[in-house]
């Protein structure tokens, strides 16, 4: 199993906060929107946590993007990649997505590490 | 039953009058029920709502201890909107009087209160949301009020909002704009915020997927002399969107409602396919029913429960459509890097069914799950 040692780089967590990542990672699998509600944990916080876990190569993020039109994402990109720049047309229904506002997003995580990760905490 | 739709009177009528014509138009609306008028009605006195919110108001125009017992009977009414946050608040704050919420219209973001009833204080919190109205199409519209309105319940531990919402028509440039559910989503950020500032008080939002999926369901869901029945569920795994309710249900012909009937017709699928001995199905089914509900992230479950406890403790009777708050995000402020949940799914919550007791029965059922939280 990976050993994580954010600890240098997450000050601002609270022991709570430790206790809700430590859960997180359990999950091979995860979407940034469910985990943070699972786990009472802002998602801000969890975001800046899973970009330390990328940073360590120890998961791969990406972004998935929904359009107004469905309720399933229209794309999955890699996370550096961004969101798309409108306007674009949409894969689903097929009209000229002009807005920003027309989207929204969700951020998947998956673990690289074969065994999982164990997060070093304070 | 009319909405509150509010024409005020003109600027310089009388001060009386116009509590008189705010009071009768608001009790008048559907956001007062008939019961709780005749309750507020002198003894034996009957007549159609309008009649009775005519008595009313005549009194609402002097008798400010008489608005304060009608904002009272109000927000102690079940709502059909619910959410919880937990947090400390040592004390209220100062509001305005509670009478003057069924007197004035209020400003375009208002509070009243606090009204003492127990160990609970309430506010009565409004938005002003202005709509342009035609009385006959082509004629010149004039500016109309609805008013969204949220009921505060404080305690040492815990806050909880009540609502019932609107339907309003936003309005936008060179757009025919339709009739919409209000987004309460939006405001009820605002309501936390403002009773934050007031009292200094940190609120966290609900678990309830905690709460629902592991407290009450572990507590009743296949336990002897309790029925739950899976309603409706909208889910979303592996980038595939799931949404099953029980509407069709006559249309499978199954023993079975809502989503059970989705897993039901799965696990004899599974069943037969394997050659398995249909004994097995209920198992099975079981199964399928439990992963999906559990672990094909929940965005909203709907479900029903009913049962009586052994001994002296009274019957649990909970209907509820929950929202877990595990929504998608949108970029807030591009330049600060800001974003947050948008949409119905922003925001953890409850619509809550008024032969269950709306949003009183169902907070009173949630506690104890929520506590801790």
């Amino acid at each position: 199993m990976a050993l994580f040692d954010p600890r240098a780089r997450l000050r601002a967590f609270t022991t709570q906060d430790w206790v809700a990542v430590q859960r997180v990672v359990q999950r091979g699998r995860f979407t940034l929107g469910q985990a943070s509600a699972e786990h009472s944990l802002a998602a801000e916080r969890l975001l800046a946590f899973l970009l330390c876990l990328e940073a360590d190569e120890l998961c791969q993020l990406y972004h998935r993007v929904y359009h107004v039109c469905e309720a399933h994402p229209i794309r999955t990109v890699p996370f550096r990649a961004g969101l798309p720049s409108v306007p674009f047309t949409c894969p689903e229904c097929e009209r000229v997505v002009e807005r920003p506002d027309e989207l929204s997003f969700d951020v998947e995580c998956r673990i690289a590490a074969p065994d999982g990760v164990q997060v070093a905490v304070p | 039953m009319p909405r509150y739709f509010f024409l005020p009177l003109a600027g310089n009528a009388q001060d009386d009058l116009k509590r008189k014509h705010h009071a009768e138009h608001l009790l008048s609306s559907d956001e007062f029920t008939v019961d709780l008028l005749r309750a507020e009605s002198a003894r034996g006195e009957r007549g159609t709502k309008a009649e009775m919110a005519a008595t009313l108001s005549e009194l609402a125009r002097h008798d400010s201890a008489f608005c304060e017992r009608v904002a009272l009977a109000y927000v102690r009414q079940p709502k059909t909107w619910l959410t919880v946050l937990h947090g400390e608040t040592a004390q209220g704050f100062r509001a305005r009087a509670p009478a003057e919420f069924i007197t004035d219209h209020g400003a375009d973001e208002d509070c009243f209160g606090p009204i003492t009833h127990g160990s609970a204080l309430y506010y009565i919190y409004t938005r002003s949301v202005p709509q342009w109205h035609s009385e006959v199409e082509g004629a010149k519209p004039t500016k109309r009020l609805l008013r969204w309105t949220c009921v505060i319940q404080m305690t040492r531990s815990w806050i909880a909002l009540h609502w019932n919402n609107i339907s309003y028509r936003e309005e936008k440039a060179g757009e025919a704009a339709r009739l919409d559910q209000y987004p309460y989503w939006n405001e009820v950020p605002l309501v936390v915020n403002l009773v934050h500032s007031r009292c200094g008080a940190e609120y966290r939002l609900p678990n309830l997927l905690r709460a629902v999926l592991t407290g009450a369901w572990e507590r009743y869901e296949g336990k002897p002399g309790f029925e739950w029945t899976h309603e409706r569920i909208r889910a979303e795994a592996h980038g595939v969107a799931l949404s099953a309710s029980g509407k069709k249900q006559e249309e499978i012909e199954l023993d079975a409602s809502g989503v059970q009937a989705l897993t039901r017709a799965q696990a004899e699928a599974a069943v037969d396919e394997l050659g398995a001995d249909p004994s097995n199905i209920p198992r099975v089914e079981r199964r399928l029913l439990h992963d999906l509900i559990h672990r094909w992230n929940p965005k909203s479950y709907q479900f029903r429960l009913e049962g009586k406890p052994a001994g002296a403790e009274p019957p649990v009777r909970f209907r509820g459509h929950v929202y877990f708050g595990t929504g998608h995000f949108q970029v807030a402020s591009a330049a600060a890097g800001q974003f947050r949940r948008t949409g119905v799914d922003a925001l953890a919550h409850v619509k809550c069914f008024s032969e269950y007791g709306g949003s009183t029965g169902a907070l009173e059922f949630l506690l104890p799950f929520l506590s801790g939280v």
